[in-house]
């Protein structure tokens, strides 16, 4: 199996000694570069498999310059880390947001950096470094709630039917709280509904799910009733 | 329909003697049966609530009647079942009103087995309302999720959500957050613990953003905790 190549670009002469130290005990072939120009002329003969990018605050604006020139060259799908001393939340948003997939702060984690070039060799179907994960005991409260957006697409008396960038298992339990919901029962609240179906669409792109109402008072079934009439006289 | 469900019947009566018919045609249980007087309160009535069944007696007074049965089919939608009735079939009224778009015209008296039969075959044959919504409107939608484990890096989730790779999602959890020093982005990524793979249970989800402080807590969190 060929090695994985990694190309990286941070004008510290330190940090790329440190780097390149990570990157041995990882056996991958890695090619450092000291400028932004020298990166973007390995990037196309090259070809790696992983870029990682050093930036200093002054420097996101170049940041994002590069990241659009290996979007260009190499395509959507190629992981970029950022490797920054930038502390600011608001900042690494922005680093993020110009395109970069992943973030790591300086001083580097050598485990932290290297878990993370392995989940996305991993994505890429190379086996490689996991860390260990560890179990959340019975104690501890791994109670939580997922906040996802989806699309309506059909209103009927039974349920709603939607569609999501993520699927939904058959029989899940959702709660929906949102205007839309005020805008059927006139009346403020969660909406609960069980995924009675899930499906892709045929050409894959799409999921879709419908949600059956868990349950509705008597008088929520009129007004969904009076609002599904409404709706098909627009 | 389930069988149990209250199905709305108006019917617009004015003769106190003909509501004893219909009440006898509409006695089972499963109906709800209003009675008014007018086209006008019927108007009124279905501005709140929209009924399964309409019966309309079409021999009231007023001389613009057609239009006004008209007016009031057309607030309806094409699922609920529209009868009317009449003591003549052959009145000029009649043969208009049977031109509009109703389901059976009903001779009175309304009594019989065969009315009683057809009655229960339109509850039958009864369509849910339903609407597709042209307008984009995106809801903002819930589920519930667990945390079983964790590393220095990312964090298991049990869900019957089967989230997107590379997708971001907003989690509550206030396990990670009070470990973590601030509200971190989440990205889904593949699973690359072997022994959760095979089940769709499990979900990964990436820390992004963490600081050295971070890790410490997570460390410091983890270090009596058993590997998953």
């Amino acid at each position: 199996m060929a090695r994985k190549k990694i190309l990286f670009v941070d004008d510290n002469m330190m940090d790329r000694l440190i780097l390149s130290k990570i990157l041995d005990e990882l056996d991958v072939d890695y090619v450092d570069t000291k400028t932004p120009e020298e990166f973007l002329n390995k990037l196309k003969e090259f070809e790696p498999d992983i870029c990682l990018i050093d930036l200093n605050i002054k420097q996101v604006n170049d940041g994002q310059i590069l990241v659009q020139a290996i979007r260009n060259k190499l395509g959507a799908q190629m992981p970029v880390i950022i490797i920054s001393a930038i502390e600011k939340s608001d900042m690494i948003k922005r680093i993020l947001e110009i395109g970069a997939n992943d973030y790591v702060c300086k001083p580097i984690d050598k485990s932290l950096l290297s878990s993370k070039i392995s989940n996305y060799f991993k994505s890429r179907k190379i086996n490689s470094f996991v860390l260990p994960l560890f179990e959340v005991p019975g104690k501890e409260d791994g109670r939580s709630k997922i906040k996802f957006e989806c699309q309506v697409e059909m209103v009927n008396e039974n349920g709603i039917q939607f569609n999501s960038t993520h699927k939904l298992k058959e029989k899940a339990k959702i709660k929906i709280a949102d205007p839309f919901m005020y805008e059927i029962f006139v009346e403020h609240g969660e909406v609960d509904f069980i995924v009675e179906r899930s499906w892709i669409s045929e050409t894959g792109d799409t999921k879709h799910f419908f949600g059956k109402f868990s349950r509705l008072s008597v008088v929520q079934k009129q007004k969904l009733r009076k609002f599904i009439t409404t709706q098909q006289k627009i | 329909m389930a069988e149990k469900e209250k199905y709305q019947v108006l019917a617009i009566e004015p003769v106190l003697d003909d509501r004893k018919d219909i009440a006898n045609l509409f006695q089972s249980n499963h109906y709800k049966l209003t009675f008014v007087d007018s086209i006008k309160e019927a108007t009124q009535f279905i501005g709140n609530l929209i009924p399964h069944f309409v019966l309309i007696n079409i021999d009231q007074n007023p001389k613009n009647i057609i239009h006004l049965t008209k007016s009031l089919l057309d607030l309806l939608p094409n699922e609920t079942v529209k009868l009317c009735s009449t003591k003549d079939l052959k009145s000029k009224n009649s043969k208009a009103i049977n031109k509009l778009e109703i389901n059976e015209f009903f001779e009175k008296p309304l009594r019989g087995i065969n009315l009683f039969e057809k009655i229960k075959m339109f509850k039958f044959e009864l369509k849910e309302l339903s609407v597709e919504i042209k307008e984009k409107i995106i809801v903002s939608t819930q589920i519930d999720a667990n945390i079983i484990g964790l590393s220095e890096t990312d964090f298991i989730i049990e869900t019957d959500l089967i989230p997107q790779i590379d997708e971001a999602l907003i989690i509550e959890c206030p396990l990670i957050e009070a470990i973590l020093s601030e509200q971190k982005r989440y990205i889904v990524t593949p699973n690359k613990h072997e022994h959760l793979s095979s089940t769709m249970k499990f979900s990964t989800i990436t820390m992004l953003g963490l600081r050295n402080e971070d890790l410490q807590s997570i460390r410091a969190k983890i270090l009596h905790w058993e590997k998953l």
